[in-house]
């Protein structure tokens, strides 16, 4: 047995998700909003267009670092929460892999985007693939999924690097294709530093 | 050996109306689907240059009976004939006076035969070979084709040297000439490494949907993420696919522990609307959906090595 992804979002799918009196959600350990993503896509595409072009990939890099920081801290959120202990461990058979397949399938879940693992070497390298999120409608140009970029680093370290909150900054994720910029899926490659 | 075939007596029509072809061109397993596809009776002869093989092969309404090489007669001869990837072959219908030594439909000899191939690890897999661009591989006339009877009268001429690809390597007899670069013989991986780019996952998944009977071809993780897919069936949700392969191989898997058996190599599901074939590549699983189970042994044949290259990817 191993940690089945469509069983992780269909249990998923059953929980409440009630926002508190400030609009946001407890749940996995953490607080999540509820905004459109055209939200966030506008946000990161104003704030690289605001820059100088050759300011840009220093936007850029601070969007990815978001990300990265913010799914490294929801990321252990979400692998200790209730939630996880009831419906994804009883099916993590493989260790951390598993726990990885299962971090994705809530990604799933949540609807940030549809992805997975395509390739896995554990503690040293990890390919991802999303065939359909939300960063793929933004506008803008070149690779801009920054968001699964910053997961996908801050996922594997929570898997393989120091426990947690040691382990940030072993690894290195670069985005190498992307629905936004044409091909047919968003690519994530995951390598030591 | 070098007078055995011309001692083979034929009766029949002669070469006016038969049908010529450079195995280069073409693999033998199609080349007796297609006759057995189009109800020919007939004798086919076979003469492959670097292996030295030569070979007579009777069908009669889709069943072989007769396939003999120098050395092998019945389904090990066609073992021997299946691995053929140069040479020339020339089908003459009509009857013939040759012993029957089999009677096995053809496409589930060349299956069997495969299998025992593969299982011998003998390089039965058969190179997928494409064409040029509109070239009819039956419509050369004589003087493109080197076809010539007394080319089944080899003094065994020397091999010429050539670079082992990834298949050809077991069936090369074990004596390495001076150009031959010095591969491990099972060493798949970096055989190719050393001699062709590794294509991208699309690139591989296309060829697969080129395989004659093939629908849709799916690569899906072992959590039952589709991490991708191409071609598309009636019968069958791609979506639901990913999910069902991943639980039905966890539980194949499960057995194969219990029972220590080792790890699964292949799942075969016939369904009445559908047939589903699994093979685990790397850490994922690739599944074909045909419409039935009369094309299983070409898309075996055809999807064993571009399941190999898939292998390195995932």
């Amino acid at each position: 047995m191993t940690v089945l992804r469509d069983t992780v979002v269909k249990n998923l799918a059953e929980i409440e998700v009630k926002g508190d009196q400030d609009g946001l959600i407890p749940a996995f350990n953490v607080l999540v909003n509820n905004l459109p993503t055209a939200f966030w896509n506008n946000f990161a595409e104003r704030m690289v267009a605001a820059v100088p072009a050759d300011q840009r990939a220093a936007v850029v890099e601070g969007l990815v670092l978001s990300a990265y920081e913010c799914g490294y801290h929801t990321g252990y959120g979400i692998i200790t929460s209730d939630e996880f202990k009831s419906v994804v461990e009883p099916m993590v058979t493989e260790g951390a892999k598993d726990v990885l397949r299962g971090a994705f399938a809530v990604f799933t879940a949540w609807g940030w985007a549809k992805s997975g693992i395509v390739q896995l070497k554990e503690g040293e390298r990890m390919v991802i693939r999303a065939v359909d999120y939300y960063e793929s409608d933004s506008g803008g140009e070149g690779l801009r999924a920054y968001m699964i970029n910053g997961i996908s680093k801050a996922f594997f370290e929570l898997a393989y690097a120091s426990p947690y909150p040691d382990g940030m900054n072993t690894f290195n994720c670069k985005q190498t294709k992307g629905i936004e910029n044409g091909d047919s899926f968003g690519e994530f490659v995951v390598e030591k530093k | 050996m070098p007078f055995w075939i011309k001692e083979q007596r034929f009766v029949g029509n002669d070469s006016d109306n038969s049908l010529k072809g450079l195995v280069s061109l073409t693999n033998i397993p199609d080349l007796l689907q297609f006759l057995s596809l189009s109800g020919k009776q007939g004798v086919l002869k076979l003469h492959g240059n670097s292996m030295k093989v030569d070979g007579v092969v009777r069908i009669e309404d889709g069943i072989l009976c007769h396939v003999s090489t120098a050395r092998y007669t019945g389904l090990r001869a066609l073992r021997e004939i299946i691995s053929l990837e140069d040479g020339s072959f020339m089908f003459t219908p009509g009857e013939s006076s040759l012993d029957s030594n089999l009677d096995m439909p053809v496409q589930f000899a060349v299956m069997e035969a495969v299998r025992l191939n593969d299982e011998e690890g003998n390089g039965a897999s058969v190179r997928r070979k494409e064409p040029a661009e509109g070239f009819d591989l039956f419509a050369l006339g004589d003087d493109d084709i080197n076809w010539d009877e007394d080319a089944f009268s080899l003094d065994e001429p020397p091999l010429a040297p050539k670079t082992i690809t990834t298949g050809e390597a077991s069936a090369l007899p074990e004596t390495k000439t001076a150009s031959t670069p010095n591969i491990e013989r099972n060493d798949t991986a970096q055989e190719r490494s050393v001699h062709m780019p590794r294509r991208d996952s699309t690139e591989i998944l296309s060829d697969l949907l080129k395989v004659p009977g093939v629908d849709a071809v799916v690569v899906s993780g072992r959590d039952g993420f589709i991490i991708e897919s191409a071609g598309s069936s009636s019968r069958i949700s791609i979506d639901d696919l990913g999910a069902t392969i991943a639980l039905t191989i966890n539980g194949i898997e499960d057995m194969g522990s219990e029972l220590e058996v080792g790890r699964f190599g292949d799942l075969f599901i016939e369904y009445g609307k559908a047939v589903i074939l699994c093979k685990p590549i790397g850490d994922a699983v690739a599944a074909i959906i045909a419409p039935d189970a009369s094309k299983l042994g070409i898309i075996r044949h055809k999807s064993k090595k571009l399941f190999e290259e898939l292998t390195e990817l995932f």
